[in-house]
């Protein structure tokens, strides 16, 4: 988000304002209130006697609750403070707003207080893409509310707004006449309301009735309830407190309950345009946060089953097996003009499913899930060779069939220009990414584990096993680049290599793939120069054509994206290395005040000494929020083993003592603990934090491996 | 017209087990919204199969839509999730209830599938 905008957020409604507080949203940017992909509010403008309020300060009290304090007047250096105003936002199913004013002059004044509002309805696409509505609106005032209406033939969406106080009500606003005695007080409350009776019944019951002044439920019990349960974080350098506590808490705003979860929630996607279910990034947020929030990535599970691809349907790429790529609930999907209704269209989502549900397990020990989901794992298996296979030579390949409105790239990478051949061409389609068949890889014997373990069929783990062994074999030959010595980033229809060098490469010792003999050059590019900013790895390696240290996809550096090569190194034996890309992304992070945004430039960190935000990235973004959650877990080395769980740290130097207290999982909580030892070369003048012993020690006395188990809980 | 209803459920009555539904146990009513009063289907799911009932039972979920809509929910030409989202379809009850049925439902008559390049073959 820009600077200068305030956002809170409840699952997928959040509001977007300026740091007045008032919204006045144009067709084409973010702002107002948003609600099931549609925009409610796009005008909510706050005057006294005419007069625009000036902001002293603005406090982000929660993630769904906001506080301004605002004086009349506007753009002059001397503010007559007489007169201010405490402006209180919560959001919870539309908004909740209390505005306080206050005299604080030895005379009386009169004051007419006005609260405009209007709302465009956009969908969020309209919004993104600048396209004009075709339904038509109203507005009315009857018994002490304000209707805002937009109707197109069937399709109905409504913003009823209500004043506290006494009010004068007109289709613009409210006004409050209201005479204010020296050193007197007035206040109000102000609901606005979201309807979408298209959902067949109200779908979003406001957490707070008229007048209310607490949310139910009770959103900041809620929070600390969420807080309370995950595990406790105690480290030497204190940034890494911080950045945790600041995942956890944006993890706690972005969750979404789809209708499908039943009162569950898993990880939306990101804040403001991907405030709803992804496949892929759910999966991949709720692995991060796997040892610390476990019941995200149960929700996960079950709701992408419930609308796993059962048939063919070309307009939204789905396919019987294949997991959803995003859903959405705004007037372009409603009328068909957009595919989201799920739109299935990405390869990664379906193998990913079943990574996570034999991940989940394999931590929680819930074989009730693997059980109740068992025809969904084997349907996503089936996929990967019945549906995704569209060369028929073992490997998933993407297509859109979809060609107006669907995703050309299929993979986490899906920008225009981010898969390429070395001198900066782009092939032709069906492409074939190479992460893609290590996540099949890695299904297949994830599947086969699930497979032999709890639904006990050995012979259908057996086969799983042999497809996957010959699927290694056949992607070491096809994908190895011999004279680079690094694994091409695709295949092109022809079979020929897309040879680029990617960040890709990470992902491959994750998911396994990777020959033993091939992982030590495979480490060798992703920590060399061209790959390896000094904050990251970069998505495409800075000696590639298509290079651009802003680019999306094309060099700059994605948190999230380094949390699974961090973990791939880990899978590999490469601990310092593993150690050195989580130095480098925490150091991050604490230039973003704990939260990581999507993606920041590839440049070169001795080049600009901090790291520069990619322009339009979104933040929170799920992802991001989770890749210090996944740090956590790959510095201290944490892994199932059975039952146990296993504590192998390997931490940077200048973190000095990590703790992580009450892990949870099969083993009831265990504890972990560590101490940096690894050293982390750094070029002169930059920040010492990381690369250096942390100043402050802890008691107790250092232990460098060790894990402590306890009695499990209930 | 709802001649296509009816063949889309007595279909799935007689096929069957559908394996997605192996953990349901659901009652579900579709009612035609300008059908003549008692008319609609109650179909009862348990242990992967689904039989037609004509016994008054409260439903999990219900589904109701006018003639021509539940028509081309059952041909494939009307999406349910967009129809529920357009105000054409009305569901209430269990969303996991009607995320399943709704996975019983084809898919658009025109579409070919995954076509591999140079056969035209589907996947």
């Amino acid at each position: 988000m820009s600077d200068g905008l305030v956002q809170i957020l409840d699952g997928n409604t959040f509001v977007v304002s300026d740091e007045r507080g008032d919204i006045e949203a144009s067709r084409t940017d973010p702002t107002g209130l948003f609600s099931f992909d549609t925009r409610f509010l796009s005008r909510w403008v706050l005057t006294v006697n005419g007069e625009r309020l000036n902001a002293l300060s603005t406090d982000d009290l929660q993630y769904f609750q906001s506080r301004f304090f605002l004086v009349p007047g506007t753009g002059t250096v001397y503010v007559d403070a007489k007169l201010s105003v405490i402006r209180t936002r919560a959001v919870g199913g539309g908004f909740h707003e209390e505005l306080l004013v206050m005299n604080h002059d030895e005379q009386p004044v009169e004051l007419e207080i006005r609260v405009d509002a209007d709302c465009d309805f956009a969908d969020l696409f309209e919004v993104k893409d600048a396209l004009r509505k075709k339904g038509s609106y109203g507005r009315q005032s009857a018994d002490g509310l304000l209707h805002l209406t937009y109707e197109r033939e069937t399709f109905h969406r409504e913003t009823t707004i209500s004043a506290g106080a006494p009010a004068e009500i007109d289709e613009r606003g409210f006004l409050f006449r209201v005479d204010l005695g020296p050193k007197a007080r007035w206040s109000t409350t102000l609901d606005v309301v979201t309807t979408n009776t298209g959902l067949g019944e109200r779908l979003l019951h406001p957490k707070y009735g008229r007048g209310a002044t607490r949310a139910r439920p009770n959103m900041e019990k809620d929070l600390d309830a969420w807080i309370a349960a995950a595990p406790t974080v105690h480290c030497g350098w204190q940034p890494l407190e911080s950045t945790y506590r600041r995942s956890l808490v944006d993890l706690a705003a972005l969750r979404f309950s789809p209708p499908v979860a039943a009162g569950r929630s898993l990880p939306a996607a990101g804040l403001p345009w991907f405030m709803t279910m992804f496949g892929r990034d759910s999966i991949l947020t709720s692995l991060q946060a796997l040892p610390f929030t476990p019941e995200l990535a149960e929700a996960t599970l079950r709701s992408l089953a419930a609308r796993q691809g059962t048939r063919i349907d070309d307009f939204r790429d789905e396919d019987p097996g294949r997991i959803l790529h995003e859903i959405r609930y705004g007037e372009l999907t409603a009328f068909e003009e957009r595919p989201h209704s799920p739109y299935y269209g990405n390869a990664d989502a379906t193998p990913l499913f079943v990574v996570l549900m034999d991940e989940y397990e394999r931590w929680t020990g819930d074989t009730r899930l693997v059980r109740d989901l068992e025809h969904n794992a084997r349907a996503a298996l089936a996929w990967i060779d019945d549906y995704a296979d569209l060369m028929g030579n073992g490997y998933i390949w993407y297509q859109r069939r979809n060609e107006q409105t669907g995703l050309e790239n299929q993979c986490w990478k899906d920008s225009w220009d981010s898969i390429s051949y070395r001198d900066g061409r782009l092939p032709g389609f069906p492409r074939a990414t190479c992460e893609l068949q290590g996540y099949a890889y890695d299904a297949k014997i994830r599947g086969a584990r699930l497979a032999r373990t709890v639904w006990k069929d050995p012979e259908y783990a057996a086969r799983l096993e042999k497809q996957a062994a010959e699927l290694k074999r056949r992607f070491n030959r096809d994908f190895w680049v011999k004279d680079g010595e690094y694994f091409a980033l695709a295949l092109d229809a022809d079979g020929g290599q897309v040879d680029a060098l990617a960040s890709n490469n990470g992902h491959l010792l994750w998911s396994g793939i990777v020959d033993r003999t091939k992982a030590r050059a495979v480490v060798r590019h992703l920590m060399g120069e061209h790959l390896f900013s000094g904050w990251g790895v970069r998505t495409l390696a800075a000696a590639e054509g298509r290079y651009n240290p802003v680019g999306y996809h094309v060099g700059a550096v994605w948190p999230f994206d380094n949390s699974f090569i961090a973990w791939g190194l880990r899978r590999y034996g490469f601990k310092e290395e593993a150690a050195r890309i989580a130095a480098g992304i925490l150091d991050a992070s604490e230039f973003f005040d704990g939260r990581l945004p999507e993606a920041f430039g590839g440049y070169q960190r001795q080049l600009t000494r901090y790291p520069v935000r990619y322009p339009t990235a979104c933040s929170p973004q799920a992802w991001s929020t989770g890749a210090p959650l996944l740090f956590l877990r790959t510095m201290l080395g944490l892994e199932p083993v059975g039952d146990h769980l296993v504590v192998d740290p390997s931490l940077p130097q200048g973190i000095g003592r990590l703790e992580l207290l009450d892990i949870p999982g099969r083993w009831g909580r265990i504890d972990a603990f560590g101490r940096g030892r690894v050293a982390i070369q750094r070029s002169s003048g930059l920040r010492p934090e990381l690369g250096e012993e942390a100043g402050g020690d802890m008691a107790p006395p250092p232990s460098r491996r060790s894990g402590r188990r306890r009695v499990p809980a209930g | 017209m709802a001649g296509a209803t009816r063949e889309f459920v007595d279909g799935l009555c007689a096929g069957g087990p559908h394996p997605a539904l192996a953990r349901t146990r659901a009652v579900i009513r579709i009612e035609v919204a300008d059908g003549p009063p008692g008319g609609g289907w109650t179909l009862v799911v348990a242990d992967g199969r689904i039989r037609e009932s004509d016994d008054v039972e409260d439903a999990d979920c219900v589904i109701r839509a006018d003639a021509a809509t539940l028509e081309g929910l059952a041909t494939g030409r009307v999406n349910a999730t967009a129809a529920i989202l357009r105000g054409v379809l009305h569901a209430d009850g269990a969303p996991e209830v009607l995320a399943a049925v709704q996975g019983l439902m084809p898919g658009p008559p025109g579409s070919t599938g995954p076509r591999r390049p140079g056969t035209g073959a589907g996947g």
